[in-house]
Parts: structure tokens; C-alpha cells; sequence
């Protein structure tokens, strides 16, 4: 749980600033600079995500240390963890961008984010590990990028296996890379949206 | 006659605000029934959960619902009726207050009543799918499910105004006030019975879920008018103090002399 929080709290609801600059015209500044604004949105955000991750996980292991009264992790983990926790919150900072975006479409994009955060919650595992979840949901799941978000990097605390520990990174990539791709086509139809009707 | 005045005028507020929010009708529907899905995804979560455990000390699946549905309900009468507390602490360090202090009024209600969040209304729908259905409920307890979740959403309000109030100290604090929010909902949803005497402490003073999701639902269990009553006393005591918080405040507030927008 210390790291599917974590994970989720330093991330935390960064679509509404695009969702604010879209609803207030001042999208329109971001895109006249030089630096693509969806670039510098995720680079800001990455920025304030790794600072409240740094925070939050030396809070989470204190308390796991407390709790269970031992180090909650093997050293030979911790590097594969590491990665998959910093690839959890980049496809989780891709998908807060294409939900800041949406708003060019649907005015407000909270409604969908609320129904994507839940999935995520159920999907990726926050409160209970998917190992846990009956056999068809778990293949559900796993199936989605929801589980690349929060169980991923959750699970290589408890099983961190080279052979496993590649495996979830691979996954993460792959997500990584699709969540990106979907990016950078959202990114193009809302510029696009923007130089036909304005901001 | 001041208190017939003084409801009119909240009446009037409340017209306002809920006719703009419902003004476009298709974002207003739509942010309701997408909150009702939003809930009761997440109670999957606990569907799960009771698969594999039998109770939480003593709390099945269907207390769960009830707790839920309480806080959907106390949520969504909050946001729905005085959204503007979502934006209080902007509101503050922006210098918006202006608008609101030359009014002939107690500035709070304006200000909490300046906006209504249409989502609220899919909480409320979705609280009596909790507690009918998947709480098993009859409807003669519904009543004292409404009136004490009522005084919850009543107390949620007050915390919030109180936290928000932050920023009149802290401008910088706008962060931390969100940071409040969002932890002052995790705990609610969450049941609370299990924690100990320092715990509970927190959770019936400085932190107060216990008022607004664990009193309510033992009420309600218990069919206990003792812990009811302690509902709608806090909601009382919570409402006071949030207006007495924000008048101490207001005394270090800094107009943004944003009064000429009324022009």
C-alpha cells in the first residue's frame, strides 16, 4: 500500500491546470512558445511529482518499518522498484495530460477523470493486491495499464525476481510507449481544435 | 422576522445557484450520473474485498454501503448546496472577497452558496442505492440515515470552510488546503471503528470523519438517538466554529479591489 498511495498521491489531479487553461484561454499563451506545451506541461508535473514522491515514500517506509518491524524490502529490489515506480507515474502524468486535453471537447473533464480514477483504485489494485481479486477480474486487470500504474511497481516489493522484475518493466515500457503515442494524438487534434474554432 | 428574512435570502442564493449550474442541463446530467457510476465503482473495491475476509471488526459488506452512502450523501448535499466552498481559499488569496463583503449580509453564506457542483446530485442519488439496496436498509430507518447524514454534510461544510480558512494566515497554503480535502474524504470513506483512543481522538476534534461517517452509521445501526443527537450537536458546534474562524480571518484579509468587477 506504500507504494500503490504513493504513487497515486504525488501524481495527484495535475489535469486540471490544462483543463483550467483551456476553460480560461490560456492555453493560448502556452502554445505561442517556443517549448511544446504539452513538454513543458509534463515537464513542470514530473518535477512536482518526484518531489512528493521523495517525501511521501520516505513517510511510507518509516511507517512500514513501524508497522512491520522490518525493512519492507530487500536492497537487490530496491533498483527495479525504483524504475517501475518512476514508470507508474509517467503513463499515469500521460494520461493526466489527454484528461486536461479532453476539456477542449467536453468542457469539463472531471466526470471522466472520476470514472478513470475509480478504475484505477478497482483495476490497479490501490487497497488490495490483484492477487487477491477472483481469476477473471484479475486477468482483467492485468490486462489494462491500470495495473501498470499501481500493481506493478507494488508487486516487485513483495516478488522482485529478475525474470519477474524484467517482465513488469517490460510491461510498463510497452504501456509507456502506446500511453505516449495516444498522447501526442490527442496533443495534435486539441492544437488542431484550437486553430479551427480558437481557445 | 430577522430569521424569516435571514432564510429568504438563503432561498434566494440557492435559487440562483442551482439555476446556473442547471443551465446546461447536458454537463449537469452528465456529471451526475457519471459520479453515481464513480461510487459505486469504487464499492467494488470493498465487493472484493469481503470475498476473501468475512468482517472488518465486526463490520460486514452491507455496513460498508451505509458508510459509504452516508458519506455520498453528506458529499453531495455539500457540494451541490455550497460548492463554493471548494474554491474558498482561492477565492481568499485572489482578494474576491470584495464582492461579497459589501453586501448587507454575513458574507460566508454568499460566498459558500456561490456555487453548486451538479455532481452532488449523483452522490445523493447513489447514497439511496447504498443504503436500500446494498445496505440492506428498510425504509423506516430512513429518516434518521437522512438527518444524520444531513448534520454530516453540515459538519464536512464547516471543516472545509475552517480549513480553507488557512490561507487568510498562510496565502501561500493553497496546496496544503487541497491536500486537507483530499484527506479529509480518504479518511471518511474508510471505516474508522478499528483505531485506537489517540486515533479517535483526531477523528472527533481537529480531524472530525468520525462526525460525518463513523457516529452517523453507528447511529443508524444501533438505532442509537444518544449518538444521533452527538451527530447533529457536532454540526452545530462545527457550523459555529467555521463562522467564528472565518470572521477571525476576515480581519487579516487584503482587498484584490476587485469591487470594480461589479461595474
Amino acid at each position: 500500500m506504500v507504494v500503490t498511495e504513493s504513487v497515486a498521491i504525488a501524481v495527484g489531479y495535475p489535469y486540471r491546470a490544462v483543463e483550467g487553461d483551456i476553460q480560461s484561454g490560456q492555453i493560448a499563451a502556452g502554445l505561442m512558445r517556443p517549448l511544446p506545451y504539452a513538454l513543458a506541461t509534463l515537464a513542470e508535473w514530473s518535477g512536482n511529482t518526484l518531489h512528493r514522491l521523495l517525501v511521501l515514500d520516505a513517510a511510507g517506509i518509516a511507517a512500514g518499518v513501524w508497522l512491520t518491524g522490518m525493512a519492507p524490502v530487500s536492497p537487490a529490489a530496491i533498483p527495479a522498484i525504483l524504475i517501475s515506480t518512476l514508470l507508474a507515474c509517467a503513463i499515469m502524468l500521460l494520461f493526466q495530460l489527454q484528461f486536461g486535453y479532453a476539456a477542449a471537447w467536453v468542457g469539463s473533464a472531471a466526470p471522466l477523470f472520476w470514472i478513470w480514477q475509480k478504475l484505477l483504485f478497482v483495476l490497479g489494485g490501490l487497497i488490495l493486491p490483484l492477487t487477491l481479486y477472483p481469476q477473471p477480474l484479475r486477468a482483467v486487470a492485468e490486462a489494462t495499464p491500470f495495473a501498470a500504474m499501481l500493481f506493478a511497481p507494488a508487486s516487485l516489493v513483495l516478488d522482485a525476481a529478475p525474470a519477474r522484475a524484467a517482465a513488469t518493466l517490460v510491461s510498463q515500457l510497452i504501456w509507456l510507449a502506446l500511453l505516449a503515442a495516444a498522447t501526442f494524438l490527442v496533443d495534435r487534434a486539441a492544437a488542431s481544435r484550437f486553430a479551427e474554432r480558437g481557445v | 422576522m430577522k430569521l424569516r428574512s435571514s432564510l429568504l435570502y438563503l432561498a434566494a442564493l440557492l435559487r440562483l445557484t442551482v439555476t446556473e449550474t442547471l443551465a446546461r442541463p447536458l454537463l449537469a446530467a452528465t456529471s451526475a450520473v457519471m459520479m453515481f457510476g464513480n461510487n459505486l465503482i469504487f464499492f467494488l473495491v470493498w465487493v472484493i474485498y469481503f470475498a476473501n475476509f468475512s468482517n472488518i471488526r465486526g463490520w460486514i459488506l452491507a455496513d460498508l454501503a451505509l458508510l459509504i452512502g452516508v458519506v455520498a450523501w453528506a458529499f453531495g448535499l455539500t457540494v451541490f448546496l455550497t460548492g463554493g466552498v471548494r474554491d474558498l481559499a482561492q477565492t481568499i488569496v485572489d482578494g474576491r472577497l470584495d464582492i461579497h463583503l459589501g453586501r448587507p449580509r454575513h458574507p460566508l453564506p454568499g460566498l459558500l452558496m456561490s456555487r453548486s457542483l451538479s455532481s452532488g446530485l449523483g452522490d445523493m442519488a447513489s447514497a439511496f442505492v447504498f443504503w436500500l439496496w446494498l445496505g440492506g436498509i428498510g425504509l423506516g430507518d430512513l429518516p434518521l440515515l437522512v438527518a444524520v447524514s444531513t448534520a454530516a454534510a453540515i459538519v464536512l461544510a464547516a471543516t472545509l470552510t475552517i480549513s480553507q480558512c488557512i490561507v487568510f494566515w498562510l496565502p501561500g497554503a493553497l496546496s496544503l488546503c487541497e491536500d486537507l480535502f483530499n484527506m479529509l474524504m480518504m479518511v471518511a470513506f474508510y471505516p474508522q471503528h478499528p483505531y485506537g483512543f489517540a486515533v479517535r481522538l483526531v477523528l472527533f476534534t481537529v480531524f472530525p470523519t468520525a462526525f460525518i461517517s463513523l457516529l452517523p452509521v453507528e447511529a443508524v445501526r444501533d438505532h442509537d438517538p444518544q449518538q444521533a443527537l452527538a451527530v447533529l450537536g457536532a454540526a452545530v458546534v462545527y457550523a459555529g466554529l467555521a463562522a467564528l474562524v472565518f470572521e477571525r480571518g476576515l480581519r487579516r484579509y487584503s482587498s484584490g479591489n476587485r469591487v470594480l468587477e461589479l461595474r
